[in-house]
């Protein structure tokens, strides 16, 4: 079945393929004709043999030689009649063809006069020019003038002594019009490439052209470029890359349409020689003032020697005013060039250039910039450090290249600063400074000194730590109490008094210590300075007086931290005279339940008054106070039914918050408790309740008071049974 | 299996007789009858190369006229114009292998880049259920030994039995089933190497 299926298919694939076909009417009916002619030609229409016609072989019997003549006669020239083969023509081109016919069976007696018709149509018109034949065999005509692409009709035509035969009608098409194309010329030549032109001068009987060119290093060229369909006349261009350097090159233009390709005539070129190639490299600095040039032959190109050298100058671009190091190279490789006496900070460009033996090429244009030195700059320890405000310092240690160099100082609670005070320009190396304020008291900060100039430095980060503000006013008490007390006023005027102690010992010696009236347990005081002014009267000859600055402790132990000794001051007199120290206070920290405080001691002083000044850093603001917490009881309760209870407490003390103290009860079934109830908030002391409900009969329940304020107080825990 | 020959039709045999008792009618009759058939398969045979076609029927009719008294009858008359056809188109193929054997070969390969008519070569997936089915068959026609080609005509185009086409190719039925096996090997070899492209 398959095999039969596989028939079948073959069987509908050539039908498909091979319909039937049908010949042109002229030539069916010009070989119908040529078939009659000779069928009914003598001897073509032979009777039948005469043994096959007794009617008729008796009777000629009779005449027997004179069939037997006339039989040799037809046999020998009328027995076949003239045979006219119009044949292929062969040659066809697109103007010119060749006609060809056969004749056979011409009688040998006879000369005939042959030609071809032709024309476009079966009507002909044309005639070739007619030739003698007396032998048969074969006939041709040459044709030319025709029209491209065009069918033309021919026969062969006959004539003898009985008129005229035609073999029959053949055709046959000329060739289409060629295109016409022009080799133009070749234009960009270079050492390894060129661009081709060509001209379309014609497209002949295509619609479209494909057009090409040919080249090599002789005629028979053995490359060609990519073909390009061109459906209109004009120039075409082809770019050929790959050349050899200094070669001649062979070209011509290809146009190809529907027949042969057509050429334009050859060409010829010579590739150029190929240069140098060079690359600029950036410069490297050598020192202030100095740098290298670089720069790199990469290929020589056809040169053997090729010369390197840099030109540079201030202006991008160019013109590059200076050339330097020149040399010549054999090998691909760097090349440098030193330049010296450049002006810090200005900008140069530069190029390598080569020359082999062409025009010379150039890298790409590089630039650097005068070499510079920054100036050096240090921080140096800060001053007048107080609680707002604190001079820094700085040491501009060298100018660097820089004529001006701009100074200015960057600070901050980080080392990442933040701000920074108002440059200042400098033409000469030395120490700077700035006044930093506005700044948080008891604050730690960071700042650095930098100096901006060719190119930017900065010194090493240090810190300061601001001190304490100091209280409007306090007032200090000789030992615990308040007797002997004098009033302070600090107004922020150093040189002014603040604080003003009597010292009293008739003439005995005596210690006494003032401590200021705020507690300022914990408190550190950072170093500073005291100025003390000393009043003293009646002192005797050769007494000393000690004044001590340092803190007391919980006990009324004093603890000296700077000491100033006031001697020989003693005349015996009862005037009173001044004397003024600074007391260098080392940094101390107030310990618990303690004061700052002031001691001064003598042998024999009858009278003296010391006063306190200096440092505004010593007592820090605002007070200091000791928390006191609240005080609470937690009181029997109240109307304990099943489910119900009034929990009661007392409000024994508020403490020193400073404002209202809260309380509320806890409660549970164990002294874990569990529930809160909040009452509300009391300024006073006094009893306060809370009722509870939703309560389990026959159960025992545990609470306590509690308040809140400046600490937490816990009332005592009591517990009550609801009845079942 | 050998099919018996066909005996000539009552008209064929007029014709034939006609033909030999030199009646000059009886071969214009001819010629008007079997024309278009004659014509149809040398124009098959030949590529379908119209000038070839003309030239070999003209030859046919003329070498059939010339010996029509020679005719036995032992075979149709479309039989015996195809065996005379056959043979010129064979002597055809004999004068274009030689003519080919003198040429010179240059045949010059573009890459034609064509920008405003790209993809214009058919899918091979598709060709033979495409409308091209009838180039892609000539073409593997085409590239078929020229008797391969001949045998295919006659068997499946003419639909001839072996026994007539052996006759017409003056070969054995035998030697003609064994040429039909291989020329439809071949037009299938043929025909799916069109399909891959």
């Amino acid at each position: 079945m398959a095999g039969q299926d596989s028939n079948d298919r073959i069987a509908e694939l050539l039908k498909q393929a091979c319909p039937p076909a049908e010949a042109s009417p002229d030539f069916k009916a010009g070989l119908r004709q040529q078939i009659v002619r000779q069928s009914a030609a003598p001897g073509a229409a032979r009777p039948r043999p005469f043994w096959q016609q007794p009617l008729v072989w008796i009777p000629a019997a009779a005449t027997v030689a004179v069939a037997v003549v006339l039989v040799v006669y037809f046999a020998a020239f009328h027995s076949a009649g003239l045979t006219i083969l119009t044949s292929e023509a062969t040659g066809i081109e697109t103007t010119t063809a060749t006609l060809n016919g056969n004749l056979d069976n011409l009688p040998t007696t006879e000369d005939v006069q042959v030609s071809f018709e032709w024309g476009t149509d079966t009507s002909y018109g044309q005639e070739t020019a007619p030739k003698i034949h007396s032998d048969g065999g074969a006939v041709q005509a040459d044709l030319s003038g025709l029209e491209p692409e065009t069918t033309y009709h021919y026969r062969l035509k006959v004539v003898d002594d009985k008129g005229v035969q035609y073999g029959p009608d053949r055709t046959f098409t000329t060739g289409p019009a060629p295109p016409a194309v022009t080799t133009a010329g070749a234009s960009s030549v270079g050492a390894e490439s060129a661009i081709l032109a060509g001209s379309l001068d014609g497209l002949g009987s295509s619609p479209r052209v494909g057009v090409s060119f040919q080249w090599g290093t002789n005629r028979s060229y053995g490359h060609q470029t990519r073909v390009h369909g061109k459906a209109s006349t004009g120039e075409f261009t082809a770019e050929i890359s790959g050349l050899q350097p200094d070669t001649t090159y062979h070209f011509r233009a290809k146009a190809d349409g529907d027949g042969e390709p057509v050429y334009g005539a050859d060409m010829t070129f010579r590739t150029g020689t190929a240069p140098p190639s060079v690359e600029t490299r950036p410069a490297t600095a050598t020192g202030p003032g100095s740098v290298q040039l670089n720069g790199r032959l990469t290929s020589l190109g056809t040169a053997e020697n090729v010369t390197v050298w840099f030109l540079w100058g201030t202006a991008p671009g160019g013109p590059y005013t200076g050339d330097a190091g020149s040399q010549a190279m054999t090998g691909e490789g760097g090349f440098t060039a030193d330049l010296g006496g450049l002006e810090p900070g200005a900008a140069y460009y530069f190029v390598a250039c080569a020359d082999g033996d062409g025009d010379p090429v150039f890298g790409a244009e590089k630039s650097f910039v005068g070499p510079t030195v920054p100036p050096s700059v240090a921080t140096s320890a800060p001053t007048q450090v107080h609680a707002g405000s604190a001079t820094v310092h700085g040491v501009l240690d060298g100018m660097g290249t820089a004529a001006q160099v701009g100074v200015y100082f960057e600070w901050g609670l980080t080392p990442e600063y933040g701000s920074s005070t108002t440059p200042e320009s400098r033409a000469s190396t030395g120490a700077f400074n700035a006044t930093l304020s506005g700044l948080l008291p008891a604050t730690t900060y960071h700042f650095r000194a930098v100096a901006t100039g060719h190119g930017d430095v900065s010194g090493a980060d240090m810190t300061l730590t601001t001190g304490s503000a100091p209280p409007v006013q306090a007032t200090w008490y000789l030992g615990q109490g308040p007797s002997e007390n004098v009033s302070v006023m600090y107004q922020g005027d150093e040189s002014q008094p603040e604080a003003t102690l009597a010292l009293y010992s008739s003439g005995q010696p005596s210690s006494l210590v003032w401590i200021a009236d705020q507690p300022s347990a914990g408190m550190l005081y950072p170093a500073g300075v005291w100025s003390i002014r000393l009043l003293v009267g009646r002192v005797d000859a050769g007494e000393n007086i000690y004044v001590e600055i340092g803190a007391s402790d919980n006990t009324g132990v004093f603890l000296p931290h700077g000491t100033s000794t006031f001697a020989g001051l003693g005349d015996d007199s009862t005037d009173v005279y001044t004397y003024e120290d600074n007391i260098t206070v080392d940094p101390f920290t107030v310990p618990s339940g303690g004061y700052v405080a002031v001691r001064v001691r003598t042998t024999s002083v009858h009278r003296a008054y010391v006063q306190v000044g200096g440092s505004r850093s010593f007592v820090r603001s605002p007070a200091y106070t000791e928390p006191t917490a609240p005080e609470v009881t937690t009181s029997a309760p109240a109307d304990v039914t099943q489910t119900t209870a009034t929990l009661k407490g007392y409000l024994d003390g508020v403490g020193n918050s400073g404002s209202a103290v809260t309380v509320h009860f806890e409660w549970g079934t164990s002294t874990a408790y569990g529930n809160r109830f909040d009452v509300g908030s009391l300024e006073a002391t006094g009893e306060f309740m809370a009722a509870i409900a939703a309560l389990e009969p026959n159960t025992t329940y545990h609470f306590r008071a509690v308040a809140e304020g400046n600490g937490t107080a816990y009332g005592a825990d009591l517990a009550f049974t609801t009845p079942p | 299996m050998v099919q018996p020959v066909p005996p000539p039709s009552e008209r064929d045999a007029e014709m034939l007789q006609r033909l030999r008792d030199g009646d000059s009618s009886a071969m214009a009759d001819l010629y008007d009858h079997y024309f278009d058939r004659v014509y149809s398969l040398v124009y098959n045979q030949v590529d379908r190369n119209k000038e070839v076609a003309e030239d070999i029927v003209q030859e046919t009719f003329l070498a059939a006229l010339k010996s029509a008294k020679g005719f036995k009858g032992r075979s149709s008359a479309y039989t015996w114009l195809c065996s005379i056809a056959y043979h010129k188109v064979a002597d055809h193929y004999r004068r274009q292998s030689r003519e080919r054997k003198r040429m010179v070969s240059g045949i010059d390969v573009d890459t034609v880049d064509d920008e405003e008519n790209p993809g214009r070569q058919p899918q091979p997936d598709s060709l033979i259920e495409s409308a091209e089915t009838r180039q892609v068959v000539n073409e593997a026609l085409s590239r078929l030994p020229w008797d391969y080609r001949q045998v295919l005509i006659l068997k499946y185009v003419e639909e001839m039995s072996v026994q007539e086409i052996s006759q017409v190719m003056d070969r054995s039925p035998k030697s003609i089933e064994g040429l039909l096996t291989r020329s439809r090997k071949a037009l299938q070899t043929q025909l799916e190497g069109l399909r891959e492209g």
